[in-house]
């Protein structure tokens, strides 16, 4: 077994009865129940996100449509166009033409036409198209009224001559052409395209927009002069991806129904995805519906994140079973027990029922029904209380931090990265934070309140003490209108005076507290209680996941899955195969006269080149061997050596080399060369 | 020749075309036959298509005019010139042709065909080509034949008018064709069309009250303007923008910046020469001259590339700075740029050596040079080196390659258009102000990175 690396398992004909403790009648069961809650959440999550999304865009598009009205009365000969920075994220452009397409599509006595630089390579097509698009659109609703009954022969297609009879017969006032890929298009063709509407600009009322992922500057590099000078236009930005996918995070976590929360481990995994390598909302949106799938599909224990199963379904012994061997139900026993019997009933994450008193460890232990009434109230608990406060907390930390210069820019799911993985509450940006806070003069105290205040309406929570802050600050500032300098801490470092005596030439410094006014004092203790409190709040409410009971139920964090579906390693995957086939494919390799140390060192390179091994896989290993040119002769002649073991037959060995030639051809590896003709030219350099 | 009147409202419409009008006046009369080609000629804005328009429309004489650039292909032309055709004999006389034999029109003869039966016994007709050597696709002969159709053709009543810019006689391919000559406007003819209508100086409306009437703002606009006219013309259009059309399009965009100060009361309307130091900013810069889609204010060009630069992300950076590098690198000088073991050797290159090679052959700096395609592996290898932590091998950085190239940042060459051609070379498609500011954004600086 020593050299073998990998077993081939033979099964004999019975089955080796194998421990599981899960049932599987269990695990087929609750399929179905699973597929629904899965279906339930993730339509939940999507419509939020949806409604997110269009928001989004609302009011770019309505600038559009603006744009597009007011154009409509031509002063100037120029033709009006729309330049629309939507950014390099070319997947978003799609959804935001189609918002202004339906929008335009209600109005009246508007053409809209979308042209694709896929159809039109040159001049002749794009006329084509758009002359298609442009006069069926009315068509379809009165199709026979519609025979052009102009007098003379019949046009060409792609005379705009069509088009203007169109707009005549229909009285249409505008003709909203966009092109959507602009950078695709080719430059000389949309300069063209551009001058022929601005002449035919005096009988169609053309306005044209543009979706542009890069830059209008490099836009305008493309066009002619001739173009340009035909074009007044206006620019249009749409939301930047950072702020959108902020957006879209907060509202996933955000609201006070049960939802499937991502573990740190992931939600890192997902930013530096998003940072490194595609910035794109909707690749987000992607990955969320992948953890849905992956936890509700592949966790038996998700089935418990449904919130009428406890009512209807028993939760059978076997995941009581499994509950109890949760790591977290462990964690959380064996702290309890070092405590005193009960649970902990600390950070809201016990369920603080008047009429349900905590019970012993044991009951939970070996009683089903008062586990289940555990999970149950846990849960509900933190549906309604922990997590929609935690989430304004983060809020709320997101707010002061941006008072400070150095955060500013700290965004809600870097932070929430941070708290889901335990490392918000000690890290020192809040700890800096505090320290900033006590420093803060009234004028950012009293931002910060407003912005609370603001937080608690929007997540209906009834606090009064932050009402009463906030009026009793205004009601001391008021007071002290006859300075209009706004009032300082008594931590701030203008009261401070750093004072240097000298006594018998040494010289000591000292600092000194300058004496406080009266209302300076007074907003001291005020912004000492709110400072207090706020530190005092969020330990109770910032909660480490380890510590949460059951937290595998609703939270996911395994990345590897996500991994393997969303960046897949695939030239790795080619190289690795063809470099140790041994890892995938069975086949006889000797290395017995060689001493046991050797034998692994050598062992994958070696076994590569056996004979036995796969013809493609001997041609992969003499092709890393060879440099930037490979002589087809010399090649052959190494390959030959190699398969001399295994066959004589020189017919045999001449088919696999072309074989495993052509093969490294088709995958890429090597090309045809110029330079020596019976050579091959190296086209592909491993690890890249 | 047409009445005088006539003659004198064309000349105040078109002022300094007195003898262009007079001798088209005369050649397209209705008393007297035509010649059967006339070539006019002349640069870009000098009035030519607008003149030939009027004069055959005050002349009366059955005429169609296509513009040549509408027209999309040859056989485009071809077609919408026998439409017009017929569309102007409909509107002279009530004859109805059969328009379905017309229905087809792929090639010169067949032209020759048509409008020798659309003219059957008619007494004149024009028809002029605007434009025609910005004509697209247009078939070889069209010249030649359309100079010639008044020979070959049973058609002496047919007069054709062909408009361009430059005269090209010898590819007319036949001698004594009448010419036309439209010369561009002097500075003083200019500054003359320019003053018929000045714009006002002031945006507020008179108030009564004040002491200044109607006819003293009127006076003060158009004086003004007349000088101000002068200055552009000296400082900024008699270098680019000599045509009428462009000169006007700078002046009104300087008009406005130039006279706020008079608008706002800083100066008085006949304090030209102090305005004009005070102002002599505007005509310094070639802010004017240069064509924007969008108006230009201060600071927005700034604001567009970092736009574009914030939402690309980390490896899309570099990528864009390897693609650079890997273009405008030559390939043997890929060791010492980019191998690791020979960064000694690096430190000790250069210095007197290279300058006094340098000198001896004046090489071309290779920014400015086109940049040079490159293989897929190099690009990827390039990206290995100068990225602080190795990239993982993951099929994402190959999904932003293509979306560099659709976003045409990253240009496919090579004339296979196979996907999977693993010959096929790459060449990035921006400049070295943009890879600079790019890799700036993430901290590298290629100069560092680029040879000489």
């Amino acid at each position: 077994m020593d050299h073998e690396k990998c077993f081939v398992f033979e099964p004999e004909d019975e089955h080796p009865t194998k421990k599981r403790r899960i049932g599987s009648d269990d695990w087929i069961n609750t399929w179905k129940l699973r597929k629904e809650l899965y279906e339930q959440f993730w339509a939940h999550q999507r419509s939020k996100i949806e409604s997110v999304l269009n928001r989004a865009n609302e009011e770019t598009v309505t600038k559009v449509l603006g744009f597009i009205t007011s154009s409509k009365a031509p002063e100037s000969s120029k033709l009006p166009a729309g330049l629309i920075s939507a950014g390099p994220n070319i997947a978003s452009h799609g959804a935001l033409f189609r918002q202004i397409a339906t929008k335009l599509g209600a109005a009246d006595a508007t053409i809209f036409v979308a042209l694709t630089s896929s159809e039109c390579s040159n001049l002749k097509s794009l006329l084509k198209s758009l002359i298609v698009k442009g006069t069926t659109l009315g068509d379809d609703e009165e199709d026979d009224a519609q025979t052009p009954h102009r007098k003379g022969p019949k046009l060409l297609n792609y005379d705009l001559q069509l088009l203007h009879d169109h707009v005549k017969q229909n009285a249409i006032e505008t003709v909203v052409i966009t092109f959507q890929d602009t950078e695709a298009f080719d430059g000389h063709v949309l300069s063209e395209t551009i001058e022929l509407f601005g002449l035919w600009r005096n009988r169609i009322p053309f306005v044209i927009l543009f979706g542009i992922a890069t830059s209008t500057d490099a836009f305008q590099d493309r066009l002619s002069r001739s173009a340009l000078r035909c074009l007044q236009g206006k620019e249009f930005d749409v939301v930047q991806t950072d702020d959108l996918f902020e957006q879209v995070f907060l509202t996933t976590i955000d609201g006070n129904e049960r939802h499937l929360w991502i573990g740190p481990e992931l939600m890192s995994t997902f930013l530096n995805r998003q940072k490194d390598h595609a910035q794109n909302v909707t690749e987000f949106i992607d990955a969320l519906k992948y953890a849905h799938m992956c936890h509700f599909f592949a966790n038996s224990v998700s089935i418990l994140m449904s919130t009428e199963a406890h009512g209807k379904v028993e939760i059978s012994r076997h995941l009581c079973y499994t509950l109890r061997h949760l790591p977290s139900f462990e964690v959380c026993v064996s702290s309890s027990l070092n405590a005193n019997n009960t649970f902990r009933e600390s950070r809201g994450f016990l369920v603080p029922r008047p009429d349900r008193p905590p019970l012993s460890m044991r009951h939970y232990l070996f009683d089903d029904v008062a586990l289940e009434r555990l999970l149950n109230d846990t849960m509900v608990y933190r549906d309604t209380h922990s997590f929609p406060d935690m989430v304004r907390a983060l809020r709320m930390i997101r707010v002061i931090l941006s008072k400070m210069p150095r955060y500013a820019h700290h965004k809600l799911s870097a932070l929430y990265t941070m708290m889901i993985g335990g490392n918000l509450l000690d890290s020192p940006m809040v700890k800096e934070m505090i320290a900033f806070l006590k420093r803060a003069p009234s004028n950012v105290l009293l931002e910060i309140l407003n912005d609370t205040i603001g937080l608690l309406v929007l997540h209906q929570v009834e606090d009064a003490y932050y009402f009463e802050t906030r009026d009793e600050l205004q009601k001391l500032i008021n007071d002290a209108k006859a300075t209009d300098a706004p009032l300082r801490s008594a931590f701030d470092e203008r009261n401070e005076t750093l004072r240097t005596t000298v006594i018998a030439k040494k010289v000591e410094l000292s600092k000194q507290k300058a004496t406080l006014s009266k209302n300076d004092e007074a907003y001291s203790q005020i912004l000492q209680r709110f400072t207090a409190r706020l530190d005092e709040w969020l330990v109770m409410t910032l909660f480490y996941p380890d510590e949460l009971m059951f937290a595998e139920v609703f939270i996911y964090d395994i990345k590897s899955p996500y991994r393997a579906a969303f960046s897949p390693k695939t030239r790795f995957a080619v190289e690795r195969a063809l470099s140790s086939p041994r890892d995938y494919l069975e086949y006889e390799y000797d290395c017995y006269d060689l001493s046991e140390e050797e034998c692994e060192k050598q062992e994958a390179r070696d076994a590569a080149l056996s004979a036995a091994a796969p013809a493609t896989a001997i041609m992969y290993q003499l092709y890393l061997e060879s440099g930037a040119l490979m002589n087809a002769s010399d090649l052959y002649s190494a390959y030959h050596a190699i398969l001399e073991e295994k066959t004589d037959d020189e017919e045999l060995i001449k088919a696999l080399f072309q074989r495993s030639l052509a093969e490294l051809k088709y995958m890429g590896f090597i090309k045809d060369t110029k330079k020596k003709v019976d050579h091959v030219a190296k086209a592909a350099w491993s690890g890249l | 020749m047409l009445p005088d009147e006539i003659l004198a409202t064309l000349n105040d419409r078109y002022p300094c075309r007195e003898l262009q009008i007079r001798s088209l006046a005369a050649l397209y009369h209705q008393e007297i036959s035509s010649p059967p080609t006339l070539v006019i000629h002349g640069p870009d804005a000098t009035g030519k298509s607008s003149i030939v328009k009027d004069v055959l429309r005050v002349s009366a004489l059955p005429h169609a005019i296509v513009d040549c650039r509408e027209c999309v292909t040859g056989r485009h032309l071809l077609e919408r010139t026998v439409a017009s055709c017929l569309d102007a004999l409909d509107a002279y006389s009530d004859t109805n042709f059969d328009t379905s034999r017309y229905s087809r029109c792929e090639n010169i003869s067949a032209l020759a065909v048509h409008l020798q039966t659309i003219l059957e016994g008619r007494r004149q007709f024009v028809l002029a080509f605007d434009g025609i050597d910005k004509q697209r696709e247009p078939p070889p002969t069209l010249f030649s034949a359309l100079a010639r159709f008044g020979e070959i053709l049973q058609i002496p009543n047919l007069s054709i008018i062909l408009t361009v810019t430059v005269a090209r006689p010898r590819q007319l391919h036949s001698p004594g064709i009448p010419h036309l000559y439209f010369p561009p406007y002097t500075r003083d003819e200019s500054i003359r069309i320019l003053g018929l209508d000045p714009p006002a100086i002031f945006t507020r409306a008179i108030s009564p009250s004040m002491d200044y009437t109607e006819e003293e703002a009127l006076e003060d606009n158009a004086w003004v303007w007349g000088r101000f006219c002068g200055v552009v013309w000296d400082s900024l259009a008699k270098g680019a923008a000599r045509d009428i059309v462009s000169f006007r399009a700078i002046c009104d965009k300087l008009w406005r910046p130039f006279v706020s100060s008079i608008d706002d009361g800083t100066f008085g309307t006949r304090d030209f020469s102090r305005l004009m130091v005070a102002k002599r900013g505007l005509f310094q810069g070639d802010d004017a001259l240069v064509d924007k889609i969008i108006p230009k204010t201060a600071g927005e060009g700034k604001k567009a590339t970092s736009h574009a630069l914030r939402d690309l992300p980390y490896y899309s950076k570099y990528l864009l700075c390897a693609a650079y590098l890997a273009s405008f690198n030559p390939v043997r000088q890929d060791q010492v740029f980019f191998l690791k073991s020979h960064e000694k050797k690096r430190r000790r290159k250069g210095g007197a050596v290279t300058t006094a090679r340098a000198s001896k052959h004046r090489r071309i700096p290779r920014h400015l040079l086109n940049p040079s395609p490159f293989p897929l592996d190099r690009l990827l290898a390039i990206l290995h080196a100068i990225l602080p932590d190795p990239p993982p091998q993951v099929a994402d950085i190959q999904t932003q390659i293509a979306t560099l190239t659709s976003l045409r940042l990253l240009q496919r060459t090579g004339a296979s258009g196979d996907v999977l051609d693993p010959g096929c070379k790459w060449r990035v498609n921006f400049g070295w102000d943009y890879v600079q500011a790019v890799g700036r954004n993430v901290g590298f600086e290629i100069a560092e990175w680029v040879s000489e």
